[in-house]
């Protein structure tokens, strides 16, 4: 069983706005997978590039709305890859991280990378269904 | 990078099937590509392979070994 799980606000419909060939998550053996969020605004699909910070607050606040649509949640989160422009920012990245995933946080690597369109931040996560 | 994915994409439907499964099981895809500034090279070819609700996907640039352009990884159900 595969269930794609479709945007729940526009903005997060990535295809739609920005012609990237995936869906935003897909459900399949009890897990939900997540594409790469970034900050992208919910409503209109326009992307804030920010501070570590910023983006990292819009991607969890973003990540919460798909999580709960599908059934899930920030806390059912079980392994995150969180990608960053830089690891010198790391801390940064850190410190709302932790405020957003208190207890008993997920697995996780962070990874710097290049992320598209220039953004600091971004996070790839699977969550329990 | 179009070539390379095709490559890739085509080896991996192989993959898959000699397992019992397919591309249109895979769930999540992971791409990494040796720029993202051959993001959409890519990501034209790749629609060719998953037409119909394609997988979950996260894409970045990341550095490669043996002059490889992408690298593709993927879950699917068995």
């Amino acid at each position: 069983m595969r269930d794609v799980i479709v945007a729940p606000s526009p903005g997060l419909d990535l295809r739609q706005h920005y012609g990237h060939h995936q869906t935003p998550a897909v459900r399949a053996g009890g897990l939900i997978f997540c594409s790469g969020m970034i900050a992208v605004n919910p409503e209109t699909g326009e992307r804030e590039h920010g501070t570590v910070t910023s983006e990292t607050r819009r991607i969890f606040e973003n990540l919460k709305l798909l999580l709960e649509s599908a059934g899930s949640s920030l806390d059912r989160l079980i392994q995150v890859h969180a990608m960053i422009y830089d690891r010198i920012e790391y801390d940064v990245l850190n410190r709302l991280y932790r405020h957003y995933v208190p207890n008993a946080p997920p697995a996780r690597t962070v990874m710097s990378v290049q992320i598209e369109a220039g953004f600091k931040v971004m996070l790839d996560v699977v969550a329990a269904a | 990078m179009a070539a390379q994915t095709r490559q890739i994409l085509t080896s991996m439907a192989r993959l898959l099937e000699s397992a019992g499964s397919s591309l249109t099981k895979v769930v999540k895809v992971n791409v990494l590509i040796y720029s993202m500034l051959e993001y959409n090279n890519m990501n034209e070819v790749y629609r060719e392979f998953f037409p119909v609700d394609p997988p979950a996907r996260t894409a970045c640039g990341a550095r490669l070994s043996g002059g490889s352009k992408v690298e593709i990884e993927c879950v699917a159900l068995a």
